[in-house]
Formats: C-alpha cells, sequence, structure tokens
C-alpha cells in the first residue's frame, strides 16, 4: 500500500469519527414530545360452543339413532355459541351453516331420502352487546363483551316424498358457525 | 477483437496480472452468472414460495375472523308404512282370503259377517280408504271392531274409495267385513256365487 493510500483511508477515518459527535454539527436542531405516551389495544372477535346441543321433533326431545324420520316431519338440533366481540368500530358478519346431507349408502333407499331432505341453518342473538348494521346479516358492537347465539340446524323431510325413501338412512354432518370482520357497514 | 489481444497480459508483462482473466476463473464466473431465464424462473420461484408462506400462517389475514363448530354430525333413518292382513290363523300379509264357505247359502236378507286383523307395522301413522274390486248383488261392509248380529251402518263399499278411518304406526285393530244380500235381491241371484276384493289404501299424515 503506497503513502498516498494510506493517507485517504486516514481522512477518511477522520471525517468519519467527526460525524459520530452530533453535538459537533454545525446546524441547529431541536425536538419536543408530541402528546403523551399511550396503550393502544386492539379488539377481538371470536366465537366458541357454548355447550352440547340437543336434537327435537317440534317440542319433543328425541334421540336421532332411534327416531325414525318420516314426510312433514322437521327436526332440529339447537346449540348455544359464545361470541366475544370488542372493537369500537367493529363490524362483521355472522352466519350459520348447516352440515352436509349424504346418504349413507349406495341403496335406493338412503339414495332417495337424501334426494327428498334439505338442511338449513339459522341463528338469534340474545342480549345488547351487539346490534344488526345496515347492511343485512351484519353486525356492530354496541357493548364490549360476551353474547350468546343460539344456532339451529334443522332438517326437512317434505310432506309427499316417494315411496322409495322409506327405511333409508342419510348422515348429517357437523354444521359451523362463523364470524367474519368486515368493512362494509 | 485486436483491443482485447493488446490488454492481455501477454501484451504488457509489466503490469499486475489479472486474475480474473484466468482461464478457470472465467469459467467459474459463467457458471455463477445466471441466464436472463433463470433469474426469471428465480424470481418466480422466489415470489411463489413468499405467497404460500403467507397463506400457510393464519395470522396474516387481514381481518378477525372465528369460526365454531356445531356438533350436529348424525345419522338419520327414515320410517315406513305399511299395512298387512291377517285371516284367523293364517299368515299375516298383503293379502289375505276368507274362506268362501262363510259366504255360502246366504238367502235374501242374510247378514254374514266375517273378521280379519287388519296391522299397520309401519313406523308412521296414516288414513285408509276402501274400495271394492268390483259391484255384486251382495252389500259389502266394513268397520273397525268385531262383527254385529245387525247390519254394519253407513253405506255399502263401491269401486270409488272411500273414508274407512284411520290407523297409528305400529298398531292392529280387527276388522269387520260383512256381506249383505238384501232382501229384494232379483231372483235371478239365487244359485249365483260373485267373488269380491276389498282393496284397503293407507296415506302416511304428517305427525
Amino acid at each position: 500500500m503506497n503513502k498516498l493510500t494510506k493517507g485517504a483511508i486516514a481522512a477518511a477515518a477522520a471525517v468519519i469519527l467527526l460525524m459520530g459527535g452530533a453535538g459537533t454539527l454545525a446546524s441547529w436542531n431541536s425536538s419536543a414530545n408530541a402528546g403523551s405516551s399511550q396503550t393502544i389495544t386492539a379488539g377481538s372477535l371470536s366465537v366458541t360452543a357454548g355447550g352440547a346441543g340437543v336434537w327435537k321433533s317440534g317440542a319433543t326431545t328425541i334421540t336421532p339413532s332411534t327416531f325414525r324420520i318420516v314426510p312433514g316431519d322437521s327436526i332440529t338440533y339447537t346449540q348455544t355459541f359464545n361470541l366475544v366481540a370488542s372493537g369500537d368500530n367493529l363490524l362483521f358478519t355472522l352466519a350459520a351453516t348447516p352440515g352436509a346431507i349424504g346418504a349413507a349408502s349406495a341403496s335406493a333407499a338412503d339414495t332417495a331420502l337424501a334426494a327428498a331432505v334439505t338442511g338449513s341453518g339459522t341463528f338469534t342473538v340474545a342480549g345488547s352487546n351487539i346490534a344488526p348494521s345496515t347492511t343485512p346479516g351484519t353486525y356492530k358492537v354496541t357493548t364490549a363483551g360476551t353474547t350468546v347465539v343460539t344456532v339451529t340446524m334443522t332438517v326437512s323431510f317434505p310432506y309427499a316424498s316417494s315411496n322409495a325413501s322409506q327405511t333409508g338412512a342419510v348422515t348429517f354432518g357437523n354444521g359451523a358457525v362463523t364470524v367474519t370482520q368486515t368493512l362494509t357497514p | 477483437m485486436t483491443e482485447t489481444m493488446t490488454g492481455s497480459p501477454a501484451a504488457r508483462p509489466g503490469k499486475r496480472r489479472n486474475f480474473a482473466a484466468r482461464p478457470w476463473i472465467r469459467r467459474l464466473l459463467a457458471v455463477l452468472r445466471p441466464s436472463p431465464r433463470g433469474a426469471l424462473g428465480a424470481a418466480a420461484a422466489l415470489t411463489a414460495g413468499i405467497l404460500v408462506a403467507a397463506g400457510l400462517a393464519a395470522g396474516t389475514y387481514a381481518f378477525l375472523n372465528s369460526q365454531a363448530t356445531v356438533t350436529s354430525a348424525v345419522t338419520i333413518r327414515s320410517g315406513n308404512l305399511a299395512l298387512t292382513v291377517q285371516y284367523g290363523a293364517g299368515a299375516a300379509g298383503p293379502t289375505a282370503a276368507i274362506p268362501t264357505t262363510a259366504w255360502a247359502t246366504m238367502l235374501p236378507g242374510d247378514i254374514v259377517g266375517q273378521q280379519f286383523t287388519l296391522a299397520s307395522t309401519g313406523t308412521a301413522g296414516s288414513t285408509l280408504t276402501a274400495r271394492l274390486s268390483a259391484t255384486s248383488a251382495w252389500q259389502i261392509r266394513m268397520a273397525f271392531g268385531t262383527c254385529p248380529v245387525t247390519q254394519l251402518p253407513g253405506a255399502p263399499l263401491t269401486t270409488v274409495a272411500a273414508s274407512a278411518g284411520s290407523m297409528a304406526g305400529t298398531s292392529s285393530s280387527t276388522v269387520c267385513v260383512q256381506a249383505t244380500l238384501p232382501a229384494g235381491a232379483a231372483a235371478s241371484v239365487s244359485g249365483t256365487s260373485a267373488a269380491f276384493t276389498i282393496i284397503i289404501d293407507s296415506t302416511q299424515v304428517p305427525s
């Protein structure tokens, strides 16, 4: 390394060392705190099962494994859920999706019964922690807390269904209750 | 081409040697240098990797959401609807025959009844209708219960279905079939016979 190179390196190091001391800047500067420190907390949105549900035919509790559905029947499964929602500007949709219906086997009776029965899901909201927003199916938070949502799954067997559906069997799957944040009021 | 040869170490032996110009280094650099197509492929792969990673991480959703399972999974079975008839000690089934001897030698004004068991073997309740396959000089009546010594009330059966009561699922009842040879039967009926069939239909009713 020749002397010229060594000199250049030394000069650069000197400049860097001088820049390290802020007080040595030639320009004036100042700072002030804008407001006081705050803690910002995020909201939440969750739904959990509140307990086991119950199957009913009309007002009568039934055991699905021994119940025999006939045309004209509608049986329901009702289960409660705890919805926890907080957030001053939180908007969300609430939906209940019924379980899937499928023939228990490939037999003609099972297939005919599966084609005849239908499933649907509805829900009701208790309390005043949440309230419907402008868009149908959309809710807003009025008071942070837990809201009990009662979900009802209905299996309907239309009257005047064909004889082919006698002694058939269908499977009804698990449903779902879903809450999803939205920006649309 | 000429300038390149001029700048080579061999042409300027007094200068520092250009190590990059060594053949093995040039070959190494050629291997390491990506082609344009290779660079695009690498970028696409990197982008896909980032998207996949973002999709797999649930915490990267930009909105709040939650889902819970409605534990409604069951197997639902349908019931059925079926009727059987049984006469005396005979087997229950979809048909039952009443011996002709029960109705033999009837005279005008005679009333002869026979009983059979009607059973609903299905799970569904039903309403019943009854009709005859064909009419004859005899009047045929049908009613639930044991046969009375007198004529059953109501109009005789015809070939048009008429209401005949109802039955609950999985139940059985005694039914009376009564044949009457009217007192005013024509003389031409004397010495004749007529077979009749009662057809009982059941229709499921909503529970």
